[in-house]
């Protein structure tokens, strides 16, 4: 039997990347919930906050070794989502829709649409930074050192900008004009 | 109230708000499962490095390629158009305000209704969203029109014979009154404001405050006499102007505004339209631009943009100084040949522009929504085999439009500026 040396080897590397990625599949698959929620609320699109998680988790993977070795999984995840949608949000092309998929990809109004429509305009006016305040503070009931490391402050600021969001937001639900 | 009721306060609102935005369930798998392929795919070996330059460089080469073919083939296509096609850029449906300039006054296609038999349990202030309700016209039975305010909830609805519907309805931008048979006017609650129908008035639009029509009259045997009158809700016909015997058309009457934009089809080629800018008050002409050769133009409600479709893109220009603003190049197809798009509605606000690019038998029916100041697409939507445009129309603030579907299930929605689609119940 003619052993092919460079064959064994290559054998070895798929194995060590399967193992690598089960591995990261199994800490990530936690977190994947919370990222479409933080997606959604910063997208308010369920099609795009799908995608922008999907593209979250391929950049995590890319990026894991400059992960700190030791430090937690989510806050580092979280910010990688929110990066994600900021880019999102910034592309022109975000919003491309096909007719026949409309009915999946429309948010179905409720019978009295008015708080939660108000509230997502309201959102939809905010800075970026703000916006992901708010739905880290308020939709995902983040504690203030995470939404430090997912904003990339100190504890202090994010605590200053959750104040100054919930003011702007409340003006803009207040007055739907202003901050237009 | 504390500041724990508050934050909790809030964070039933977001609930509220974000909880049916969340994607279908089971989307942890869905994710997962298109992951893992590209988990290990994503991995470059260090050896694999100049593989993958060489796979990179190849395809850009190759894209390149396909680019250049793909750019002669249109050129060819283009001037295959441009000798087979002349005249058969499709024009979209004009939505509250017309949308083809040089519209050539006619007479109504039958006598209109004496009177219409109306009701209405509508109650609600305006402004409102109303559309018909096709599904309503079973047998004899009369067309009924949905009414929403703003935030899409439905407040009532408007029913009318089928006879008066098929005479034609019109609908005020605001949702206030419907114009039936170009003659009957009623606000939305049932009354009947006025007989404004004069054989003489053929297709009078809107005007922007909802309670003025605008057009110009006709008699039996010249349909281009040049006069431009406004007609309040009342029926009190008041001429603005007197420009002569042309081919006019009316784009945009704007009492808030004084300002009125007509167009005249009589330049020395058939696509050269003339442009009048008028103070609607007076019948002053502020601006005349002659010869922009267009195929189609649509105005804000205002008057204060046109949007001319030209041969190769749309142009916005300022009616204040004729000045071109933007120019907008979206390309469509039409049975196999490239199609450039045209202008169909501006939002009110002026910042949103909707752009067709599909005509009959085309195999797509792109749409853009553009934000035309930066050129941006707000919103892409491609069909495959509807040649059908949907009813869009601007609400009478913001960028947002209420569109419609034209087939069964006859779906409405808002569309908001920045391309977020609500289904409305």
């Amino acid at each position: 039997m003619t052993s092919i040396p460079g064959r064994k080897g290559t054998v070895h590397a798929a194995t060590s990347d399967d193992d690598e990625a089960d591995e990261f599949e199994t800490e990530l698959r936690p977190l994947v919930g919370e990222a479409v929620r933080l997606a959604t609320g910063m997208l308010l699109s369920a099609v795009e906050a799908e995608d922008a998680v999907q593209e979250a988790c391929l950049r995590a993977w890319r990026r894991r070794t400059n992960r700190r070795p030791g430090s937690p999984l989510r806050p580092w995840f979280l910010a990688i989502v929110a990066n994600e949608c900021r880019e999102l949000r910034q592309s022109p092309w975000r919003s491309v829709l096909r007719l026949s998929d409309l009915s999946a990809m429309t948010t179905v109004l409720p019978a009295d649409p008015g708080p939660g429509l108000d509230l997502r305009r309201a959102l939809r006016r905010l800075p970026y930074r703000m916006r992901l305040v708010l739905v880290l503070r308020y939709y995902m009931d983040q504690p203030y050192d995470t939404i430090a490391s997912v904003s990339g402050c100190s504890v202090n600021a994010a605590k200053a900008l959750v104040y100054r969001a919930t003011s702007r937001l409340e003006k803009a639900l207040r007055d739907p004009e202003a901050t237009q | 109230m504390s500041n724990e009721d508050s934050e909790n306060m809030l964070r039933r609102r977001f609930h509220d708000a974000l909880d049916p935005a969340l994607p279908a369930a089971g989307v942890e798998g869905r994710v997962l499962q298109r992951l893992r392929p590209r988990l290990v795919r994503s991995t470059p070996a260090p050896n694999a490095r100049w593989q993958q330059l060489r796979t990179t460089l190849g395809g850009a080469l190759a894209a390149l390629v396909v680019i250049l073919v793909i750019g002669g083939s249109l050129g060819v296509a283009l001037a295959l158009r441009s000798h087979t096609h002349p005249t058969t850029v499709p024009k979209p449906s004009p939505p509250t305000t017309p949308a083809t300039p040089p519209i050539k006054p006619s007479s109504p296609p039958w006598t209109p209704p004496a009177t219409a038999q109306v009701s209405s349990t509508i109650t609600a202030t305006t402004p409102l969203l109303v559309t018909w309700d096709p599904t309503s016209e079973v047998g004899s039975a009369p067309s009924r029109y949905i009414a929403r305010d703003y935030q899409g909830r439905v407040v009532g609805t408007f029913t009318l014979d089928q006879n008066s519907q098929a005479a034609g309805v019109s609908i005020a931008p605001d949702g206030s009154k419907l114009l039936i048979g170009g003659r009957l006017l009623y606000d939305i609650y049932g009354h009947r404001l006025a007989d404004i129908y004069a054989d003489d008035l053929p297709e009078p639009i809107w005007a922007d405050d909802s309670s003025h029509l605008c057009g110009f009259i006709a008699t039996a045997n010249d349909s281009s006499t040049g006069v431009l009158v406004e007609v309040s809700a009342s029926g009190e016909v008041r001429t603005v102007a007197r420009l002569g015997q042309r081919g006019w058309g009316i784009i945009a009457c704007s009492p808030d505004a004084d300002r009125a934009v007509v167009s005249d089809s009589t330049g020395p080629t058939v696509q050269e339209i003339n442009w009048v800018v008028l103070r609607l008050s007076t019948g002053q002409v502020i601006a005349t631009y002659p010869g922009w050769s267009a195929s189609g133009a649509v105005s804000t409600h205002d008057g204060r943009l046109l949007a001319v479709d030209e041969a190769n893109g749309i142009s916005i220009r300022d009616m204040a100084t004729g000045r071109q603003l933007a120019w907008v190049v979206r390309w469509g197809s039409q049975a196999g040949y490239p199609l450039i798009g045209a202008a169909v509605v501006f939002s009110w606000d002026g910042k949103r522009l909707l752009i067709d690019g599909g005509g009959a038998g085309g195999a797509t029916h792109p749409r853009w929504l553009v934000a035309w100041a930066t050129n941006t697409n707000v919103m892409t939507n491609v069909t495959a085999g509807s040649t059908e445009l949907e009813s869009v129309v601007p609400l009478t603030s913001g960028p947002t439009f209420l569109v419609e579907e034209p087939v069964s299930p006859y779906r409405a929605y808002l569309l908001e500026g920045d391309g977020v689609l609500h289904l409305l119940p």
